[in-house]
């Protein structure tokens, strides 16, 4: 009894805390410029999530402190260092840069001890002496509106005037940035859920045991099927009711066995650790290490950044159908009924969990548990194979833009697509021109690209694209997310079809399916007509 | 088809584990991204902003500050630490309106205007005007804020009709108000 008290407090605890937390993610992630344009990128505010949540914040708090010293270096009057930080339209490095050389330029440094390198900021502190890279510097304004969000203006600011009173010291820039994270320490101490608490990665790794005898781990469609049917119903079981969180648990505890297996990587995490006497492990630095080792990261996000943010490569709804495809990449190939069952049976609880808050009558709730609206496998097997084609459309268009942005700027010589661009791009080439002689292909291939660009009527796809070399960079960002996705679906795809071919179709897979989630539904929900 | 793992030692799991509360934190928060259920935050950059361009509106941002006494002490310390010239409120001995507010390089007088009746100057002299002051802030009871965008000088004052009867008016006249110009 005891432990279903704590459980159930530790529940109601985690809703209320992480509300706030996600408020001030989103207010950082939602900041916009004058004309209305994200101010920071997907990037930054993916890095500072992941810097909240691993706890890891403690350089990037040191080098905000030096950071802001650096504002108040170069501002128009003594403590002003908000300008710099709040005052660059997009967060960007160029831009921190152009805003530091203008400052500079037009009144100098308001004290020695500073100088802008090629990369960043050079403080000189004593003997010692720090630098801040403006390709930081967007993370660090950032970081800074997300303190103002949750810790509080007022008590960051005092923490920063003590330390501009002796700016030339490094050590009160230490001692400034072990205040602050001590004020994100106890915010985050109220705020931020442990997920630890809930015990999820031990009742996955126990499930995943399947075999007892064996020394091995087995994820499979039917284990994630069978671990929800099970777990949707145990309220100790660390909230598996929705089939998707089930699916993205073993996604992610597959991914983090995965990290935690390359030794040598967990050796570096740990030696950065912030506390190796107690085995600590740098998390953020174990992940980023992961994605800068190629790991997969959805393409989505590049479509979604405010890099490319002119260009309307795909709309939200049509996002919105891949983001879990890319979400876990090829990894989701090995798991197809579980991929169809997340996105078709997915909504459809989706749609009952709506429901039932709506408290409908019974014959809707009926229809809903009974799973009468679902898509069939086909149709949503249809649908990406549609969205497939008009992908690969797009990325034809877009190929029209990269091409006429080349040739305008200069080059002499026919432009080989096949030539420093991803692999689809290059094979696109080959599809459309493999007939043709070596100069009519790449002929063909520019006609083709040019007749797809004139088909698209969205936002970006416009004939003044070609001659705005901006445009042709984001055109260049989006072609090679657009072949990710494309490669995405198409392998994908032929996953499923060749599932299907070799022993359950889909029509037969979608009725069993049907029969599993109507039970369980019934279970959770409510009971069955 | 599936995915099978010789069973990890102890250690391995134990930074397996801290790895998936974290990939699991993380989708948590960027989910809920879209689907807060917690109360709304507003940027600091707004507030920036609101402070910066007197011209811009916020309606939203305005809603939260007149129910929100820390926001609005935190619109008032930033105002002031962006701010090139600070009119403090006079002694406790002043009361009713004031003629003129003075400072350190800035002045501001209230001249009646002789064609409208209804209407009056606010002449803004300022000692440096090499940077064209963009706004002004005034700050009455509580923290409440009033904000005019300031017009290009003219002969070295800038110069405001507003109605007499007016909030800002009476906001800057008021002697318990602290005024701060952007410079």
């Amino acid at each position: 009894m005891a432990l279903k008290i704590e459980r159930a407090a530790s529940l109601i605890l985690e809703a209320g805390q992480s509300g706030d937390l996600r408020a001030a993610l989103q207010a950082v992630s939602e900041a916009t410029t004058p004309d209305g344009a994200p101010r920071y990128s997907v990037k930054v505010c993916r890095t500072l999530n992941r810097l909240v949540v691993c706890r890891a914040y403690a350089v990037s708090a040191l080098q905000l402190c030096h950071l802001v010293n650096i504002a108040e270096a170069c501002a128009l009057r003594r403590g002003a260092y908000e300008h710099l930080l709040m005052g660059s339209e997009r967060a960007t490095g160029a831009g921190f840069r152009g805003w530091i050389t203008s400052a500079v330029t037009s009144r100098g440094w308001r004290r020695a001890g500073c100088d802008i390198s090629r990369e960043g900021v050079v403080v000189q502190y004593g003997d010692a002496v720090f630098n801040v890279g403006f390709a930081r510097m967007p993370l660090l304004a950032a970081m800074f509106e997300f303190l103002c969000g949750t810790v509080g203006y007022a008590s960051l600011d005092e923490e920063f005037c003590k330390m501009l009173q002796s700016p030339a010291s490094d050590e009160a820039v230490r001692r400034t940035a072990n205040g602050i994270e001590r004020l994100l320490y106890a915010y985050l101490r109220e705020n931020l859920p442990s997920v630890q608490m809930q015990g999820k990665f031990q009742i996955l790794l126990d499930f995943a045991k399947f075999d007892t005898t064996a020394p091995e781990l087995v994820v499979d469609d039917t284990i994630i099927l069978e671990f929800w049917r099970q777990k949707s119903l145990d309220e100790e079981a660390g909230n598996f009711r929705l089939f998707r969180s089930a699916f993205d648990a073993y996604m992610a505890f597959l991914l983090a066995l995965e990290v935690a297996t390359d030794r040598e990587a967990v050796g570096r995490a740990r030696s950065v650790g912030a506390d190796r006497e107690a085995d600590e492990i740098d998390v953020a630095a174990l992940l980023e290490n992961a994605d800068s080792m190629d790991a997969w990261t959805s393409p989505l996000l590049v479509l979604q950044d405010a890099s490319t943010e002119s260009v309307k490569f795909l709309s939200k709804a049509e996002m919105s159908v891949l983001d879990r495809l890319m979400q876990h990449g090829p990894r989701s190939h090995r798991f197809p009924w579980s991929l169809a069952r997340a996105e078709v049976f997915g909504d459809a609880q989706a749609r009952l969990t709506q429901a039932v808050r709506r408290k409908v009558d019974e014959m809707e709730l009926d229809t809903l548990i009974n799973c009468e609206d679902a898509e069939f496998y086909q149709e949503w097997r249809d649908r990406l194979a549609k969205l497939a084609i008009h992908v690969n459309n797009t990325l034809r268009a877009s190929l029209h833009v990269v091409i006429g942005s080349d040739e305008l700027g200069g080059e002499n010589e026919p432009t080989d697509l096949r030539v420093g661009h991803p692999n689809r791009m290059a094979a696109q080439v080959d599809d459309v021109t493999e007939n043709l002689p070596e100069h009519g292909r790449l002929e063909e291939a520019r006609e083709d690209s040019r007749r797809a660009f004139n088909r698209i009527a969205r936002r970006g796809f416009e004939d003044d694209a070609l001659h705005d070399p901006g445009r042709a960079i984001e055109f260049e960002a989006g072609a090679g997310a657009l072949a990710a996705i494309y490669d995405q679906i198409h392998s994908f795809l032929s996953v499923l079809d060749r599932v299907g071919n070799d022993g359950t179709d889909l029509a037969s897979q979608f009725a069993y399916d049907r029969e599993v989630f109507s039970e369980q539904f019934s279970l959770i929900y409510g009971a069955r007509a | 088809m599936s995915e099978r793992i010789q069973l990890p030692d102890d250690y391995t799991l134990k930074v397996a584990e801290q790895v998936f509360n974290a990939l699991v934190s993380e989708a948590t928060l960027s989910a809920s991204v879209d689907h807060s259920d917690g109360g709304k935050h507003l940027s600091f950059r707004r507030l920036y902003r609101y402070v910066t361009d007197a011209r811009s509106e916020d309606a939203e941002l305005e809603a939260a500050l007149s129910e929100n006494a820390a926001l609005r002490a935190d619109l008032r310390r930033l105002t002031a630490k962006v701010s090139s010239y600070q009119i403090s409120e006079l002694a406790a001995a002043a009361s009713g309106l004031v003629a003129q507010r003075v400072a350190p390089g800035c002045r501001i007088r209230f001249e009646p205007s002789r064609a409208e009746v209804a209407q009056t100057y606010v002449i803004i002299s300022l000692d440096d005007l090499g940077r064209h002051p963009r706004w002004l802030a005034v700050f009455v009871d509580d923290d409440r804020c009033r904000r005019l965008a300031l017009p290009e000088p003219r002969e070295g004052l800038i110069q405001l009709l507003v109605d007499s009867d007016s909030d800002i008016l009476a906001a800057l006249r008021n002697p318990k108000s602290e005024i701060f110009i952007d410079g």
